[in-house]
């Protein structure tokens, strides 16, 4: 496998810069919400029989920031750190955009419709965005361990 | 759309996201597959996982284990949340801190002339009081303590309590295994401690035990208040009380599985997330519980009727080694059970012999259903329920659920939102919400228009209080001449005569009233003077409650009934008969004017206590007519006729056990 040109490292940067930045505002807005529901005590999401969508979508609400702030990191050290090649680098710059997307509307759908016991179905997007994370985390991880190559 | 296109669609869409990613990656092609695989392996694994857990109902319920209701909390925390806040969970508890009642803290209560002490040592609670073969030799030399060796205590401790509600009782745990009622409870709504002799409807007596004497948890609560009973006794001689007892329960008290039968299936299905979400999604019935409201009317009222009905055990179909419980809600009662009518048929079924058609009617001093066949106790409430009309004539359209639910209510009474009042009844009769007043014949928003006060008044007596009776019913005299069930009209007009209820009765169509003949008294006396100076203790009891009632109080007003009521309590020889009385008392002139007076006091002391209250109470006479009291010119109570009527009273000893 090749080295990834710089150009391709700039160019996934710049569109994590965006997903991340832009999936930040998202999620940090959908936050905002969560507390003025709170704030007016809407049946909707407080009432007890609610507490199913309570707990999800406050976890979609934190995993969309955290997922924004984990693509706003990846574009950061993109450019600088981490030796790869270039199919891993597409497949984790996929996955770590897939993930932000899935897990959060994964949560966010099985709070809609959920009964007593479980979440919607639409919670089944959530095992698949975690197995797109792992995979993605795993390719950032595995460049990050690997030597420094020659400079581009 | 079914459950499987739903989650093959899912998972399909969230797996073509990859296709297109995987293809700019590895070329169209590969990528294509590499999509492919990827949604394939998703569908079948999650396929599999649906696949591996059973959808059919359990071949054998009674091989089902149980499950604590803690297992159901996981999933289903608002239906569990909501069972925690009824009495119904809390119906049988170990004696511990978080349970008990009643005033441990070095109390004592006196009983005739006894104390009994209760004390706390850590988490461990006692109560000191008489000796049971003591009080068996005072109960033979009639209460003379002159005539005894000295008072001999015993100390017990109190191992289990029953109820939580209005009446907790303590439970001492004999080596044998045995759980004994002991001779004073806690009454909570008093906040105080009072002795069983006067808890129940029964007369004075001198046996200290005698309500605890032969109360035994495992022979009778444990069916009822617990779940998944299991009597297990060690058999004694032939024809005697067992030697001993293992009883076990599912769990203390009535929790999930006395409605959803045992539930341990269904925990290991649904550990499994692709069941759930195929039942959910394809709208199914989870077969390894019961659900009582996907059931008939018949076999969800069963579930109630388990308990809140008048069973005996067909003794052919019970395992008489473990004497097991083996009811599972969904099944038939009647295949396990016969329902009685009245207490000779209870006993006469309990002894084995046949069901007789038609059964015997209920006798004079029957304490569990009156003349007519409506049942006079708590805890009989399908069997009212089931001779209404309502019922029989709804085709399936009335059952408990119509009006109460286990989850969400308020947990007095478990009523359902709004059924506190007529909706209750609109359910099924609206034209009446048109053409209310013009049926009841009262005011709208007066005691008087509320359904429940004619067709479902107070009749029914236990544990210091009077209820709604069950059996929804038009009010007629013929229901009430000979079956010494007070007259619905009179328990809230108790300053007029049945007379009197006969002709405003005519005012109804169809009331057939006027062909039922009444005596003298019955047409120019009060209906309640009537009933309270010459009643059995059942129909006392019962109009004594109604002094307390608001609806009454407000129909009949209250300015006579303390000069009254403390006459007619003098004679009383039946202490819950006392205790409502006074109870209405204190509901009109306060606690403080009502004082002092205690139901459970010995006889000279209460005579004194009365003829201070009487006294008070005659400062004040009637100044208003009341044509059906008889009063003086000085309007104050007629005490010849008083006497006369007294004189006449039909007065058996009788128990009410509720």
């Amino acid at each position: 496998m090749n080295e990834v040109p710089k150009d391709l490292r700039h160019r996934l940067a710049r569109r994590h810069h965006f997903v991340g930045w832009w999936g930040l505002l998202i999620f940090l807005t959908l936050g905002i919400l969560l507390e003025t529901l709170h704030g007016f005590k809407v049946d909707f999401y407080l009432d007890p029989a609610h507490r199913n969508r309570r707990l999800l979508w406050t976890l979609a609400h934190a995993h969309g920031t955290l997922l924004a702030l984990v693509n706003v990191a990846f574009a950061a050290g993109l450019t600088q750190l981490g030796r790869w090649d270039e199919r891993p680098l597409r497949l984790a710059s996929f996955f770590l955009i897939d993930a932000l997307a899935l897990l959060p509307l994964g949560f966010f759908l099985g709070g809609l419709g959920h009964t007593e016991v479980d979440p919607s179905p639409g919670i089944l997007l959530v095992p698949v965005g975690a197995l797109l994370l792992l995979v993605g985390v795993g390719l950032v991880a595995w460049a990050a361990t690997r030597p420094a190559g020659p400079p581009p | 759309m079914s459950a499987v296109y739903w989650t093959i669609g899912l998972l399909v869409v969230a797996a073509l996201v990859v296709a297109p990613q995987a293809a700019i990656i590895f070329g169209r092609r590969r990528g294509l597959w590499i999509g492919l695989g990827f949604a394939a392996v998703l569908v079948v694994a999650w396929s599999a996982l649906d696949r591996s857990t059973p959808r059919a109902a359990p071949a054998d319920w009674s091989a089902v284990p149980s499950v604590a209701s803690d297992s159901c909390a996981k999933c289903h925390a608002d239906h569990y949340e909501s069972w925690r806040q009824t009495y119904h969970r809390t119906m049988t508890r170990e004696a511990t801190p978080e349970f008990v009642k009643g005033d441990f803290a070095d109390a004592v209560y006196e009983y005739q002339g006894l104390p009994t002490r209760f004390t706390r040592s850590g988490d461990k609670y006692q109560m000191k009081t008489v000796d049971l073969a003591w009080a068996a030799e005072l109960a033979k030399a009639h209460g003379e303590m002159g005539k005894v060796s000295p008072p001999q205590f015993v100390t017990l401790q109190v191992d289990r309590l029953v109820g939580s509600h209005w009446i907790q009782e303590c439970l001492h745990r004999r080596p044998n295994g045995e759980y004994i009622r002991l001779p004073v409870l806690y009454d909570i709504r008093e906040k105080r401690w009072i002795h069983t002799n006067g808890a129940f409807l029964a007369p004075d007596t001198d046996d200290f035990w005698h309500k605890s004497r032969y109360a035994s948890w495992n022979e009778t609560c444990l069916f009822c208040h617990n779940t998944g009973p299991r009597k297990n006794p060690e058999p004694g001689p032939r024809g005697q009380r067992p030697r001993g007892y293992s009883s076990e329960v599912a769990e203390l008290g009535i929790s999930c599985e006395a409605c959803h039968g045992p539930g341990s299936e269904h925990v290991r299905r649904n550990q499994n997330p692709a069941h759930r979400f195929s039942l959910q999604l394809s709208n199914s019935t989870d077969s390894s519980i019961v659900n009582p409201l996907r059931l008939s009317v018949p076999r969800r009222d069963d579930i109630c009727a388990r308990c809140h009905g008048a069973l005996v055990p067909k003794p052919e179909m019970w395992d008489t080694k473990t004497v097991r419980d083996p009811f599972i809600p969904g099944f038939d009662l009647g295949r396990f059970n016969h329902f009685f009518t009245s207490e000779e048929e209870q006993a006469r079924l309990y002894n084995g012999a046949a069901k007789l058609s038609p059964a015997p009617k209920p006798g004079p001093t029957d304490g569990r259903f009156w003349g007519d066949g409506t049942p006079l106790t708590t805890a009989l409430e399908f069997n009212g329920m089931a001779l209404s009309a309502c019922y029989q004539k709804g085709q399936g359209a009335m059952s408990c659920l119509s009006c109460h639910e286990m989850h969400g209510s308020d947990p007095n009474h478990m009523l359902k939102p709004m059924m506190r009042t007529n909706e209750a009844c609109y359910q099924c009769h609206e034209t009446y919400r048109a053409t209310l007043v013009e049926h009841t014949k009262h005011p709208p928003d007066t005691p008087g228009s509320l359904c429940y006060n004619c067709h479902m008044p107070h009749q029914v007596y236990s544990l210091l209080a009077t209820h709604r009776s069950h059996r929804i019913e038009s009010p007629t005299l013929e229901g009430s001449i000979g079956s010494s069930k007070p007259h619905a009209c009179n328990l809230c007009h108790l300053d007029k005569s049945l007379g009197w209820t006969r002709e405003q009765l005519a005012r109804w169509p169809n009331v057939r009233a006027n062909t039922v003949a009444l005596s003298e008294d019955e047409e120019r006396i009060a209906a309640a003077v009537l009933y309270l100076s010459q009643a059995d203790a059942r129909t006392r009891v019962v109009v004594a409650g109604a002094f307390a009632n608001p609806a009454a109080q407000q129909a009949a007003g209250t300015d006579w009934h303390g000069s009254f009521l403390t006459r007619l309590m003098a004679e009383e020889r039946y202490p819950a008969v006392r205790y409502l009385a006074h109870k209405a008392l204190k509901s009109v002139h306060g606690d403080a004017a009502a004082a002092p007076f205690d139901f459970l006091a010995r006889p000279g002391d209460r005579d004194r206590q009365l003829r201070v209250l009487r006294e008070r109470f005659d400062a004040s006479p009637v100044v208003r007519p009341l044509p059906f009291v008889p009063l003086t010119p000085q309007g104050l109570p007629d005490d010849a006729t008083l006497r006369r009527l007294r004189d006449r009273r039909s007065d058996p000893d009788l128990t009410i056990n509720e």
